[in-house]
Parts: C-alpha cells; sequence; structure tokens
C-alpha cells in the first residue's frame, strides 16, 4: 500500500516517536539490569536496534528494542555459554547475522504458521518468567542465577534478608503503574510516572535500597568481537536460538501491527532489518531486541505510521543515554522491579487463561504445555514442542475429515459391466468391482488408518479401481499407503486400475513409484475406459 | 495380524536374537559406566520390552543416543551413582505414564520424509562410527564427528591385519548368497568367517576382550526430596529420547514387516525395561534400529527373538566370555558398515531429483540434523519444517474454499419484484461462505482474501454452514473480519454456526460485537435480518 507521506502523516510519527520513546526508555533499563549486562546495555541495545530495525526492517511502525524473552534468553547465554562479556556480544552478533540470512532465505513468512495456542503459551511463558525472576529485587534481594526456578529456590533465604524500604518503593511503583488515571496517558504513559515517582521515593525518602549505580555516559565504544575458531563453533547453537527468539518475537509484533493498521508487513525484509540491529547490538555491547508489542501499541495509538517514528524514537534515546547517565545511577533496582513486574503481567495472555473452562481441549494442552516449558525448562524447546503437540493435534483433526472423504463401494457386475444387458442369467448380487474413491486431500495424518479402513475391502473384489479423479493433494506419506494398498491387492490376487490421476498427486506417486506394480494399460482416464478394462481382466 | 508361531518363525527368531545380541554389543560395552552396566542394560531392557512391549520383533538395548544421554547425565545432573540411576527408574515410571495415557499413538503421524531422513541418518552415523574400528583403531564415543577427526590418525596407522578382517566380512556380509541366507543368515556366516580369519592366521588384531562374568545386584536409589525434584528434567529428557528413539524403530520395523504395532504398550514395555534397568545399575535403552534390522532380516518376527537376544547377551556374559572376548571389533565393524548401509533409505535418495522439493528439504534437513547434531534435535526439527511445509498446501486448500460473493439486492433481497425502480447493480449484501476446514494456515491470508470484500458492503453474512473444523488461530482471525466490519459500518449476520466450530468461536469469545438476534440458522431467515438492517438505521 502505498502511503503519501504529508504533514499530517509527519505530525503522527512525531508524536508516536516520542511515546514509544518513553514507554521504552524505562523497560529497556529494566531489562538491561534483568539480563545482566546493565542498564547502558539496555539502552544501547534500545537505540541500535531501534534505529536499523526501523530504517531497514519491514513494518512501517514497529518499534523495536529490548523484549521480555530477548533479555531472558540473553540472561541465559550470560550465565552459562559466555565466560567473558566479549563471548557474549559475539553470540549477540552471530545472532544478527542468522536473522539476516533467515530473511534472506525467505524464512519469515513461515513464522505465520505458528498456531495460536503455541503463541500464547508462550507469551505467557514469558511473563511468569518475568514476574518469578523479578519477585527477588522486589523485596530487596540480589537476583538470583538459574532462571525462574533459581528465584523459587532463594526465596527462603530472600525472605529472612527482606528490605522493607525496597518493597515500599516497588509496592508503589507497581501501584502507580496499574492505578494511573487513564485521562493523564495522554501526556505521561504510566510505565514513565511509575518511574518517577518510585525514583523520587528512593531518592528523598527510602535511601537505604539498591540502585543500579554506575553507568557510563556518553557514546558507547565499538567493541572486538571474539572470532577464535574454538569459541565460534561453541557460539553457533546459542547464537541460533537467540536468532530464532527474538525472528518471532519481531513477526509476531508485526502480526498485531498489521491488524490494528489493516496492512501486511514484509516478514523477511522485517527479518533483515532485526539482523543489521542487532549485529550493530553486538558491536557496542547493546543488548539485543526485536519488535516490542508495547511500544508499536503506543506507537501507533499516537498516531505513528511510518519508519520515521522508529528513527525519532531512537533518536530520543541516544540524547537520553548522553544526557541521563548520571540520573539513571540513582534509580533503585525495586523501582525496576516493579515497573516489570506489571510488564509481565500485561504480557500474559489473560483472555486465554480466563476462558480455559471453555477451550477445547487439545488447545488447552497445547497451550499449557508451551507455558509449563516455558517457564521451567526453555524457550525454544517450549516453542517446538508446542509446535510438534499442535501439530499432532491437528493432525488428529485431518484424520478424520480425510477418512469421511474416502468412498469404498463394491460395484454390483449387473449395474457396472453389463448396464444394459437385462437378462437374468448372471448372478445379480455378484460385485467383482470394488471402487474406492480418494477424495480431497490425503496426508500423514490419515495415512495410519487408511491402510486399514480400505485394505478390507480391497481382499473381497477380482478387481479395484483406484479413483484418484477428485484427489486435490497427496503427500509422500500417503502415497506410500497407495503402494501398501496396491501390494495387499496383488499379493491377493486382486488387479487394480488406477483412474483419473493426474497433476500433483501423479508427480509425487510417481516419485516413489509406488505404482511400479500397476501394468501400464491399467492406467485410465475416466469411469467407462475402467469398465473396458474391467471387462477384459475379468473371466 | 496373527502370527501362527512355527519352527520356521522360531528359527528365524533364534538367529535373529543371536546376531542382534552379537552386533549389539560394541554398543553395550562402550558406555561411561563401565562395560558391565551396558551388558546388563540389554539384558534388562531387552528383556522386559520384547515381552511387554508392542512391538514384535523390535530388539532394545542401550542405543547410541540414550547412551550419550546418560553419560551428559552421569557427569553434569547426578553426583553419585545413586542419583544416575534414580533418574533412569523415573524415565522409566515416566514412559509408562506415557504409555497409559496414550500419548504413544501419535508417532504414526510422523511424515515419511522424516522417518526416510531419519533412517538414512542413523545409517550415516553408524558408517562413519564403525570406519575407526575397521581400520583396527579404536572406536570413539563422541559421535561422527569424533570419528571423522579421528581419520588422519587411522589412516596413518593402519592396522592392515584388521582391515583385511573387516573387508572380509564385509565382503561375506555382501556376497553371501541369499538362497543360503535361510539356513546361514549372512551376518553369522560372516562373523564366523572374520573371527575365525584372525584366530587362525591374522592374529595382532584388536579383540573385544574380557567382558565381566557376574549377576547384577540391587542398585541403591537415593529418593531424598531435593534429589527427586532436580531430577525431573533429565528424567523427562531421558523418557522423551527412549520413546521418540523406541517409537521410531517400531515404525521401521512396520514398514519392513508389512504389521502394525501398538504405541501405547511399546511405551509401557520400554518403561518397564528401563524401571528395572535403573534398580539393578544397569544403562537405560530404546528400540535399537540396527537391532531390530539385523533381526528381522535374519528371519526375527516375535518377542521370542527379543527375549532370545537378551539370553543370549546374559550367556555371553556368563559363560561365553571367553569365546566372545577373541571376535575382532573389526568384524564387527564389517557387520555394523553393511547394516548401516541397508538402514540408508536408498529409495528416497536414489529419487530426490524426482521427489517434491518440500519433502527433499524435509529429508536432507532430518538426515544432515540426525548425523551432525543429535537425533531428537533431528526430529523435532524434521516435524516442524514437515508441519510448515503441509500448512503450505493447506493454505492453498482451505483459502480455494472460502467463497466471497455479492449479492445483488434484485435477487437476493427481492426476488419476487419485478419493478424497475431499484438499481438493478446494486449489491449492499455479501456473503462470505467458509466451506470445509480453517486451521492456522489459512489464517495469515485469510484476512487480506476477504477485508476488500467486507468493506465494499453494508452488511456482510459470514455463512458458517459447511465448516467442518476451524482452529483456535483462525476463530481469531473471524474475529479479526468482524472487528473490520464494525469498524467500517458494515453490520454482521452469522449463519448456520454449529457443532465444534461453534464451540472454539465462543469459547475465545470472536462474536461479541455480533448482537444475539443476528445468528440465524438459514439463508430465509438471513434474508429477513438483512432486510431489517438495510430498512433500519445503520448500527
Amino acid at each position: 500500500m502505498k502511503i503519501s507521506y504529508n504533514f499530517r502523516t509527519f505530525r503522527g510519527d512525531i508524536f508516536g516517536g516520542i511515546t514509544a520513546a518513553v514507554v521504552v526508555l524505562p523497560v529497556s533499563l529494566a531489562f538491561g539490569v534483568a539480563s545482566g549486562l546493565g542498564a547502558v546495555a539496555g539502552m544501547y541495545g534500545a537505540v541500535a536496534v531501534g534505529f536499523f530495525a526501523a530504517v531497514f526492517g519491514g513494518t512501517k511502525p514497529q518499534i523495536s528494542g529490548p523484549t521480555g524473552p530477548m533479555a531472558v534468553a540473553m540472561a541465559v547465554i550470560v550465565t552459562s555459554h559466555a565466560e567473558t562479556l566479549a563471548e557474549a556480544f559475539t553470540i549477540v552478533i552471530m545472532a544478527g547475522l542468522l536473522q539476516v540470512l533467515l530473511g534472506v532465505m525467505r524464512i519469515g513468512r513461515f513464522v505465520a504458521y505458528t498456531p495460536y495456542s503455541v503463541i500464547s503459551g508462550f507469551m505467557s511463558g514469558i511473563g511468569v518468567i518475568i514476574i518469578l525472576i523479578q519477585t527477588l529485587p522486589f523485596i530487596g534481594v540480589e537476583t538470583a542465577t538459574g532462571g525462574p526456578v533459581g528465584a523459587i529456590r532463594a526465596w527462603p533465604d530472600a525472605l529472612g534478608d527482606l528490605n522493607v524500604s525496597a518493597i515500599a518503593i516497588a509496592g508503589t511503583t507497581l501501584l502507580v503503574g496499574v492505578f494511573w488515571p487513564a485521562r493523564l496517558r495522554r501526556f505521561l504513559p504510566p510505565t514513565l510516572a511509575a518511574l518517577i515517582a518510585g525514583s523520587l521515593l528512593g531518592v528523598l525518602w527510602l535511601t537505604n535500597t539498591p540502585v543500579i549505580g554506575e553507568v557510563p555516559s556518553g557514546l558507547p565504544e565499538l567493541r572486538v568481537p571474539d572470532v577464535t575458531p574454538g569459541f565460534l563453533v561453541g557460539a553457533i547453537q546459542p547464537a541460533l536460538i537467540l536468532a530464532l527468539l527474538g525472528s518471532i518475537d519481531s513477526l509476531l509484533t508485526s502480526l498485531v501491527a498489521d491488524a490494528m493498521t489493516r496492512t501486511r508487513h514484509n516478514p523477511n525484509r522485517e527479518l533483515v532489518g532485526q539482523g543489521i540491529g542487532n549485529t550493530v547490538t553486538g558491536l557496542i555491547s547493546g543488548l539485543p531486541g526485536a519488535g516490542t508489542t508495547m511500544g508499536t501499541v503506543v506507537n501507533l495509538r499516537a498516531g505513528g505510521r511510518t519508519p520515521v517514528s522508529g528513527v525519532l524514537c531512537a533518536g530520543i534515546l541516544l540524547a537520553m543515554v548522553l544526557e541521563l547517565g548520571q540520573y539513571v545511577e540513582e534509580v533503585p533496582h525495586a523501582v525496576l522491579a516493579g515497573i516489570l513486574m506489571k510488564v509481565g503481567w500485561d504480557i500474559i495472555d489473560w483472555r486465554f487463561i480466563t476462558r480455559i473452562h471453555r477451550v477445547q481441549r487439545e488447545h488447552l494442552l497445547v497451550m499449557a504445555l508451551t507455558l509449563g516449558l516455558t517457564v521451567f525448562l526453555d524457550l525454544v524447546t517450549a516453542v517446538a514442542i508446542g509446535l510438534i503437540v499442535a501439530g499432532m493435534a491437528s493432525a488428529r483433526q485431518w484424520e478424520r475429515l480425510e477418512l469421511d472423504s474416502v468412498i469404498s463401494v463394491p460395484l454390483l457386475d449387473s449395474t457396472f459391466l453389463t448396464p444394459d444387458d437385462t437378462s437374468d442369467d448372471a448372478d445379480i448380487f455378484s460385485a467383482r468391482t470394488g471402487l474406492v474413491s480418494m477424495r480431497g486431500s490425503f496426508s500423514v495424518a490419515s495415512s495410519g488408518k487408511l491402510t486399514t479402513a480400505i485394505s478390507a475391502d480391497i481382499r473381497d473384489h477380482e478387481v479395484v479401481i483406484m479413483d484418484f479423479s477428485d484427489t486435490v493433494h497427496m503427500d509422500d506419506s500417503a502415497a506410500l499407503v497407495i503402494e501398501q494398498l496396491i501390494d495387499v491387492a496383488y499379493d491377493q490376487d486382486t488387479e487394480c486400475i488406477v483412474m483419473g490421476l493426474g497433476g500433483r498427486p501423479a508427480v509425487t506417486m510417481n516419485a516413489l513409484n509406488v505404482l511400479r506394480r500397476v501394468p501400464a494399460d491399467q492406467f485410465v482416464a475416466d469411469i467407462d475406459e475402467a469398465r473396458e478394462v474391467a471387462k477384459r481382466i475379468l473371466p | 495380524m496373527k502370527i501362527s508361531y512355527n519352527l520356521t518363525t522360531f528359527r528365524g527368531d533364534v538367529l535373529g536374537g543371536v546376531t542382534a545380541g552379537v552386533v549389539g554389543l560394541p554398543l553395550a560395552l562402550a558406555s561411561g559406566l563401565g562395560a558391565t552396566a551396558g551388558i546388563y542394560g540389554a539384558v534388562a531392557v531387552g528383556f522386559f520390552a520384547a515381552v511387554f512391549g508392542g512391538t514384535k520383533s523390535q530388539i532394545s538395548g542401550p542405543t547410541g543416543s540414550m547412551t550419550v544421554a546418560m553419560a551428559v547425565i552421569v557427569t553434569a545432573h547426578a553426583e553419585t551413582f545413586a542419583e544416575a540411576f534414580t533418574i533412569v527408574v523415573m524415565a522409566g515410571m515416566i514412559q509408562i505414564a506415557l504409555g497409559l495415557m496414550r500419548v504413544g499413538r501419535y508417532v504414526s503421524y510422523t511424515p515419511y520424509s522424516v522417518v526416510s531422513g531419519f533412517m538414512s541418518g542413523i545409517g550415516i552415523l553408524i558408517i562413519l562410527i564403525q570406519t575407526l574400528p575397521f581400520m583396527g583403531a579404536a572406536v570413539v564415543t563422541g559421535g561422527p564427528a569424533d570419528a571423522v577427526n579421528g581419520w588422519p590418525d587411522a589412516v596413518t596407522n593402519v592396522n592392515f591385519a584388521a582391515l583385511a578382517v573387516g573387508a572380509t566380512t564385509l565382503v561375506v556380509m555382501v556376497g553371501w548368497p541369499a538362497r543360503f541366507s535361510r539356513f546361514f543368515p549372512a551376518t553369522l556366516v560372516a562373523l564366523l568367517t572374520g573371527t575365525l580369519l584372525s584366530v587362525l592366521w591374522l592374529t595382532d588384531v584388536p579383540v573385544i576382550g574380557d567382558v565381566s562374568a557376574t549377576l547384577p545386584g540391587l542398585q541403591q536409589l537415593d529418593l531424598s526430596p531435593s534429589v527427586l525434584a532436580g531430577a525431573i528434567q533429565p528424567a523427562l529428557i531421558l523418557a522423551l529420547l527412549g520413546s521418540i528413539d523406541s517409537l521410531l524403530t517400531s515404525l521401521v520395523a512396520d514398514s519392513m514387516t508389512r504389521t502394525r504395532h501398538d504405541s501405547d504398550r511399546e511405551l509401557i514395555g520400554q518403561g518397564i525395561g528401563n524401571t528395572i534397568a535403573g534398580f539393578i545399575g544397569a544403562l537405560p535403552g530404546a528400540g535399537s534400529t540396527p537391532g531390530s534390522v539385523v533381526n528381522i532380516r535374519s528371519g526375527g518376527r516375535t518377542q521370542v527373538s527379543g527375549a532370545i537376544r537378551a539370553g543370549v547377551v546374559l550367556l555371553l556374559v556368563l559363560g561365553l566370555a571367553e569365546y566372545v572376548k577373541v571376535i575382532p571389533h573389526a568384524v564387527l565393524a564389517g557387520i555394523l558398515i553393511k547394516v548401516g548401509w541397508d538402514i540408508v533409505d536408498w529409495r528416497f535418495v536414489t529419487r530426490l531429483h524426482r521427489v517434491q522439493r518440500e519433502h527433499l528439504l524435509v529429508m536432507v534437513l532430518t538426515m544432515g540434523l540426525t548425523v551432525f547434531l543429535d537425533l531428537v534435535t533431528a526430529v523435532a526439527i524434521g516435524l516442524i519444517v514437515a508441519g510448515m511445509a503441509s500448512a503450505r498446501h493447506w493454505e492453498r486448500l482451505e483459502l480455494d474454499s472460502v467463497m466471497s460473493i455479492p449479492l445483488l439486492d434484485s435477487v437476493f433481497l427481492t426476488p419476487d419484484d419485478q419493478s424497475d425502480d431499484a438499481d438493478i447493480f446494486s449489491a449492499r449484501v455479501g456473503l462470505v461462505s467458509m466451506r470445509g476446514s480453517f486451521s492456522v494456515a489459512s489464517s495469515g491470508k485469510l484476512t487480506t482474501v476477504i477485508t476488500a470484500d467486507i468493506r465494499d458492503h453494508e452488511v456482510v453474512i459470514l455463512n458458517f454452514s459447511d465448516t467442518v473444523h476451524m482452529d483456535d488461530s483462525a476463530a481469531l482471525v473471524i474475529e479479526q473480519l468482524v472487528d473490520v466490519a464494525y469498524d467500517q459500518g458494515t453490520a454482521c449476520i452469522i449463519m448456520g454456526l454449529k457443532g465444534r466450530p461453534a464451540v472454539t468461536l465462543q469459547a475465545l469469545n470472536v462474536l461479541r460485537r455480533v448482537p444475539q438476534h443476528r445468528f440465524v440458522d438459514n439463508v430465509d431467515e438471513a434474508r429477513e435480518a438483512a432486510k431489517e438492517l438495510l430498512a433500519g438505521s445503520p448500527e
């Protein structure tokens, strides 16, 4: 869709960019700290990913920056995959390059095939992880390593030395974040109001709480990546995980943006843009990022429609990094915990969860499984298993639908072979020919039961006509079932006639050579030819 | 399928069991827990999985992937052997639970291209690993990459005696005439020839060596709550790995014997085997593809072959240890290289150029990951990619079955009105028929296809009369469509919604913007509702 750029669009972009920057700022600081790389890494990430993803990406109003899944994944990489920060940022650069590669290979469009129950479970899981991890700084204790399980394990100890001031600050932040009046939101978004309120409380009265501490201000330095071959090989796996997560996260946000603007994004270009952003952020020691749903939504609500808003947002954040460093130092960890609690709560897909009792059982299973694995195992395994289980569950549906559309009928000799012969000499109940019509599409889903369903019918006849006239789709597993059926037929001395085979099903079946036992003269086009062949075969 | 048990079947079972027992020996020996643990794993899992399992010709024992997984558990998850074997017992019980929950049958939804890639991958894996002992070098435990790394060393220090023994074995395996195979299976002849050659002339080759000869005792388990909590994750991985490994082997066995296995019973059998293996301090196992293939090729058809094989291994340990220890590794390598060659799915590989592109991609990807990464990841990614590829097909089919047509006022609203006062080309009502099934596959494009049509009309009738299936992702698309309609001032009428699609749509509450009285059963009621809407003020 062509958008002519005029003053109205520009004004919308300016409002959108400013609002988005204000929303992204506190979250970036918080994710930076939560990832273990420090607040300023979150800011650098927001600037680098935000700028390059806006310029090179494929979703016009998208705002990119540090997100929940990326921060959670990065925390794991810092603690268990990298020994030094140089190694950690090398992984980020590799992840960025991999994303560019995924975009160039046009893999982006496949993300749209992710079922809703998987997305819902994954997002809710991320929300739960963020909340669980933030319980510790919320009560003034240092964050534990080991992800959400580590945080739960640290609870008994943490209750012993909780910091009442921290709880007061975090509680205030959370309350302001939740109850900020709707009519004030246009001027001051709740996250920023919460950040200011909590920080003021921490600076003015309750000063004995852990704060962010020294923040290097100024332009980031270029970091030389660690390119020793031994390390690079080990880094492929975490880099791939980071790249896949960032891609899924960004493209899910793109879908949200599509739904709001009624436009369509270009998924492959979006991946290239995100990849460039993450490559640059790795070079300047920033937190990797993805398209942020929250930033994108407020940008759209405020009127932002084009990449100009994303560029402006990144520019504002850069100015803040350069100027605001000294103020950020005083922000207590508890404030960030309060903000992230609210963020985590909002990420959880409450619509699905509050309706769990009415949702179909298989969707519920997929969602609960993805959620549980996201929290207790790891993000990529969760999505992978969610996808597989969702695929298996829908295979059951297809199985039912596909089996319904197979027709296996005996053809009475008197009606099929000799329709004009009204003499009584033939046995009128004799049905030496069977017709098996494979209508519609056939896939691995029904292939298991197809054999059992048809084998019995085949044995009862002397000639079987396999009718593929109405077959629209047949995959390799279904083709092999046909081979088994034909083997069963010939082993029982039943002749086969193949009718109306054409198009892609023919290509698949010929490629696997499944019809090799059927003589060439028994391939016919229609039922009349089939009758002639059947007459010839039957004594 | 009922198989009558007679002397021929028994002879096949004995020969199959003996050969599989000998062939499985090197894997059993090559574990981190010592040779005894490996051998008793082969005995316990092999016996109980055969007796209680659901695949008649299956041979079970420590497999490559289970051995590798167990090594990881011993080094990373367990501090004592008691902890390690507690994990094994838990894994066995989880498998039994999976079987009782009837999760096993879902494995039959595995597409052929994934099974084919997995089998070819295993074949290549076996060949790569066995190249080292074939040349007289020691077997490496790390997998194919380590085997390839070991090549330069092995080639420079090649043991010509071993090479000659290995080559002779391989030649006998390949060249043994088929008509003698009924009495003397190639594997047994090759084993005897190769071993005799080395005992009589080429004595300078590495042999299996001493095999432990004691009965196992009961293993001490560690049942403290903290250990049990930490053990869940590795136990789950081990259970899933063993289940996938076993059931894929069952699929392979099915395709070789043209029978169908009982997946859920197989899981229960494997679970019982692994539980007992854990109790006696043995390696966990799974259905072994090479073992089962050798068994079937040698004539094994019933559970007796599996039980005999376990007995053979036990006898080897207790009584025949002195005879077994003279078998050269090179002989086993020669046999296994032929076995690996046979597992490769040559039908698919030789027809690669004619197979459809997406099946080819899935097969090659699964094969590559099986060889170079690990078996579970390979199958998981293969399943996901196959799912995405078939989603593209469904997308096309599903979109074809949506009909969106404008209804001429003159035909739809006033069929009996012959007066010319109305604009005969006016079509204020649109009909969108959702026929057939709708899933996540088409949900992305569905929005784009229908949105444009909705805008053109004042009233849209969404017809669900012929909808058979609708998943949650498709339901959310309907919500988007309804939103688009109401945002554009178009009213919606819902027609013929019933059955499971109705349940899904209502569970997610996607039709909340449509007033209750706009739900109609048939086109006549829809006409009345449309007339009412067009006559009255716009909603």
